[in-house]
């Protein structure tokens, strides 16, 4: 129990009668997680509950061990970087990270040698000096990341951070959330753009409906939803031979032949037999296949089978 | 459906447009035919510029441009650009104090539909992206999805053959990106329109669009069919593996079969001319006892052709 | 019979797009609709709407009574000398046209708030939900935008005057014996008419000029409301202080009833004293406000359509 990055018994928040999350019960370990679900799955009352701005209504929460609402020890180890954009315009992007240091209790020149990290890191380091009124999206996005780092927090929660950027941008931002993951900082990822967490990790929360749906690594939870065989797509020179083979196949529940010919997707109960299978049946067959692939195993369509 | 007609819908020429000491636009040329072209580049690429320019809302400072067959050089040919192209804003807006039917209508008649043309279209086309009891409500307290889908609704009320799409899929849920794409694929397919999608997202652009324009500075520094640049190069393969992988290095050179890289289970195998398809690779592994659990042709991602066109030295 | 299904939704417009002609009705319908649609503002028309009935009363009775008709069955006169009577329907015809003038000018003041609550959202509500963006994909000019919401604004504001006066004029002119009203007085009818309009468009142009420089409409009503009282107090209290009527003219209703006051020959109306000052500087002020709040509208307009 101890150690877990958030750990949850019994959580729900609600306001009024509209239920925010409702009876959570779950244990992250920690690294890097990636938030998931649909409008108004809860999400950004788990997060606001998770970064200690509201207080439960019912249940107990603990982030790396603290209760997190209005807990200033807890907030000097938590980075915020929400999905709205709240910057002091007339000031600069370096001005900006120190005043927000210098509220945590950090010196003058510390706070300064502090935000110019960060900045450079976020890659503004050419832009820091500029008022942020005239910064366009991308820039604001990674204003708010630096300050939430600056700090050198223990955990990171970010809603939504790469929108507005463009994809050189993007790409610079998942590897800093990749390097900040290798340098022990807990990350938690809310996103819509599922192939984005896809990138950076595994390991999910999925909210629906104010309730835990799935956690965990994806291949994991794919496993676990047995009810779906999995979707297996190859291309092969002769498929309608190969097709007849793998009906043959001890778990294939279906076979369907792409009408312009060359292509088969199967689906099958036992994908491990038929990964042990298929070499023999392609030597055997010598239907000339050329590409295999899974086509149900990432976080899209286990998105999908969940949520529906 | 019609295949593209002849004259292209979009034609730019060497189409320049600064707005005091910066360039927004140099030079930029950019055919569209048909179909859905993707437009990427860095945030201040000139991309807001060129979206008013294809709306005729700014003049061009030198250049030649034929948008949908009219010359934004006049001032009526800017005014009759507009009943042909349709403009889905990135920004979140809408006209206050109406609901999602009046909106369209409305649009509609501004367009240059008749009333009663108007009505129709805007059923119909409220229908086609999916919002159904909720058109007769006051849009303000729309969802985000449905203000999308909202957007996209009024920019083809007036069924116009180019479409201008700005970040279609902004703050969808993946329900929503999905439906969002299905929409924009199908209006580039099946529906016979001319789209112009502007994202960031690569995948989105790859899901919807055939060919890509990535702008940089102003002017088009990659430009492409996504087919022709993402070609595989020579007959590569990326092979994922499992069980027992010891003996596969050993078995693959054994094979003569070269492996270009490494990683983890993963392999990037190169096979020679001769071979036409992966039979007897999947032989070799089965004598093995090892699984090959995925195998595709290696291309270069999307990504990877923004990053290079981004990167390459513009010509003298 | 032949089967066939229809299931395509999405059917192509088979029909002619309008080109040209009065592209900015579309915009004006829907904006008066727009404005129509709450039921409580409409409770602003109902001052003008009460006096309206009120003034027409009195008009009518006064005819009435003095028309040589004696209401009083048995009355001892035999009725008034013919020469008296046609004393008496002069100053009754010059007593009905300063209550009309007398009228107006206290429906000016309901005209404003008329104009100024349905105008000060027409743009500034734009701007701020950006609905600019989707007008300006249209064929439409900023002519056509700007007379689109100018114009359902002139026929709100003359729902206040304009109608008011012709209903009263309509009236007088039965209620007079002899259609006298229209043979001696016809004038009036002109220059109510007249006034109306200039005092129609005088404030119309402000208003919609303000809301074209603000984002919201409470700030606009503000402002507007602001200017109009800003200006008369300046104008009266500088007047007053400087012994110097000219000053009057900062004020736009000061202005508006120097006009009255020309067109209708009046020595005093209101809290005037005085028509001291200049007719023709007059109408150049006036003439100036509408000329600048036209260039405000034209330039911010442009602006949406670049910039936004």
């Amino acid at each position: 129990m101890s150690g877990a990055l958030i750990s949850s018994q019994g959580l729900s928040r609600w306001y009024g009668p509209v239920v925010g999350v409702n009876d959570l019960t779950l244990e992250v370990e920690g690294g890097i997680v990636g938030l998931l679900g649909p409008n108004g799955a809860g999400k950004s009352t788990f997060l606001k509950l998770v970064a200690g701005e509201i207080r439960p209504s019912r249940g107990t929460l603990a982030v790396l061990g603290f209760e997190p609402f209005a807990n200033r020890e807890y907030f000097r180890v938590l980075g915020f970087c929400p999905q709205q954009d709240a910057l002091y315009e007339d000031l600069d992007a370096r001005e900006f990270v120190s005043f927000l240091l210098r509220l945590s209790g950090f010196n003058a020149k510390e706070a300064r040698a502090r935000a110019e990290r960060a900045l450079e890191r976020t890659g503004l380091k050419d832009a820091m000096l500029r008022r942020t009124a005239g910064f366009s999206k991308g820039m604001r996005q990674r204003t708010k990341l630096a300050a939430a780092i600056a700090h050198d927090p223990r955990f990171l929660i970010v809603d939504e951070p790469l929108s507005g950027l463009d994809p050189l941008v993007r790409s610079e931002m998942i590897a800093l959330f990749q390097e900040l993951g290798r340098e022990g900082v807990h990350v938690l990822i809310s996103s819509h753009v599922l192939h984005e967490i896809e990138s950076v990790t595994e390991n999910i929360l999925l909210l629906h409906r104010g309730r835990l749906l799935a956690q965990g690594p994806v291949p994991e939870i794919r496993k676990l939803l047995s009810r779906y065989p999995n979707k297996v797509d190859i291309r092969a020179r002769d498929a309608r031979r190969l097709a007849r083979a793998l009906l043959e196949l001890e778990g294939t529940s279906s076979v369907h032949l792409a009408p312009e010919g060359g292509r088969l997707s199967l689906e099958t109960f036992d994908l491990a037999r038929f990964h042990a299978e298929l070499p023999a049946i392609a030597a055997r067959e010598r239907a000339g296949i050329q590409t295999l692939e899974s086509t149900d195993a990432g976080l899209d369509a286990v998105f999908d089978y969940l949520v529906g | 459906m019609t295949s593209a007609s002849a004259a292209p819908v979009i034609e730019i020429h060497e189409l320049s447009k600064s707005y005091g000491s910066v360039r927004a636009l140099d030079k930029l040329s950019l055919t569209l035919e048909g179909g859905a072209v993707g437009l990427l580049g860095p945030n201040g690429a000139g991309k807001t510029t060129l979206i008013k320019l294809l709306l005729g809302l700014l003049v061009p400072d030198s250049g030649t441009a034929s948008i949908a067959g009219s010359n934004p050089a006049t001032a009526a040919g800017r005014l009759a650009l507009r009943r042909s192209v349709g403009y889905m804003p990135e920004s979140d807006c809408l006209i206050p104090g109406m609901s999602a039917i009046e909106l369209v209508a409305t649009l509609g008649e501004l367009s240059g539909l008749s009333r009663e043309d108007a009505m129709t279209r805007a059923h119909e086309v409220l229908d086609y992206v999916g919002l159904d009891e909720s058109r007769y409500r006051d849009c303000e307290q729309y969802s985000t999805g449905m203000k999308q889908r909202l957007k996209l609704a009024q920019a083809l009320v007036h069924d116009p053959p180019l479409l201008l799409l700005d970040e279609p899929t902004n703050g969808l849920d993946p329900k929503g990106r999905k439906h969002m794409l299905e929409l924009v694929a199908d209006l580039g397919t099946a529906q016979g329109k001319s789209l112009l999608v502007c994202s960031h997202l690569l995948p989105d652009v790859e899901r919807t669009c055939e060919r890509v324009v990535v702008l940089k500075a102003g002017h088009a520094a990659l430009e492409g069919s996504i087919a022709d640049l993402t070609q595989r190069r020579g007959r590569r393969l990326r092979a994922n593996f499992g069980g027992a992988l010891e003996p596969l290095d050993a078995l693959l050179a054994q094979a003569g079969i070269a492996v270009e890289s490494t990683s983890g289970n993963s392999r990037v195998l190169v096979l020679n001319e001769a071979e036409a398809d992966a039979d007897s690779l999947f032989a070799l592994c089965g004598r093995a006892g090892v699984r090959i659990e995925s195998l595709s042709e290696l291309r270069s991602s999307l990504e990877q052709v923004f990053l290079e066109g981004l990167s390459r030295e513009e010509p003298a | 019979m032949k089967a066939s299904t229809h299931t395509e939704i999405y059917r192509p417009f088979v029909g002619e797009l309008a080109r040209g002609g009065m592209r900015w009705r579309p915009l004006a319908q829907s904006t008066l609709r727009s404005a129509l649609r709450k039921k409580l503002p409409l409770l602003l028309f109902a001052p003008p709407a009460i006096a309206t009935v009120i003034f027409s009363f009195i008009v009518y009775a006064k005819f009435a009574v003095e028309s040589g008709s004696n209401p009083m069955p048995g009355a001892q006169d035999a009725g008034p000398s013919p020469i008296g009577a046609i004393g008496g329907m002069a100053g009754n015809l010059i007593q009905v046209r300063e209550m009309i003038v007398g009228f107006h000018m206290a429906m000016d003041f309901f005209a404003l708030l008329i104009v100024a609550w349905y105008g000060s959202g027409l743009i500034a509500e734009d701007v701020r939900r950006k609905a600019y963006l989707l007008y300006f994909a249209r064929p439409l000019t900023r002519i056509d935008y700007l007379l689109g919401k100018w114009l359902p604004l002139v026929l709100l504001g003359a729902g206040a005057t304009l109608l008011p006066g012709v209903v009263i004029c309509t009236v007088a002119a039965f209620a007079s014996p002899h259609w006298s009203f229209i043979t001696e007085e016809g004038d009036t009818i002109w220059k109510m008419l007249l006034y109306s309009l200039v005092s129609v468009c005088v404030q119309t142009s402000l208003i919609l000029a303000v809301s074209s420089l603000t984002k919201r409409k409470t700030h606009a009503l503000a402002v507007a409301l602001g200017f109009f009282a800003l200006t008369a107090g300046l104008g009266a209290m500088l007047a007053g202080m400087n012994r110097e009527p000219g000053w009057n003219m900062l004020s736009v209703f000061g202005c508006l009833k120097r006009i009255a006051a020309g067109l209708f020959d009046l020595k005093r109306l209101g809290h005037f004293r005085s028509f001291e000052w200049s007719l023709s500087w007059t109408w150049i002020v006036l003439g100036a406000w509408v000329v600048l709040a036209w260039v405000v509208l034209f330039w911010r307009t442009r602006r949406l359509e670049v910039n936004g």
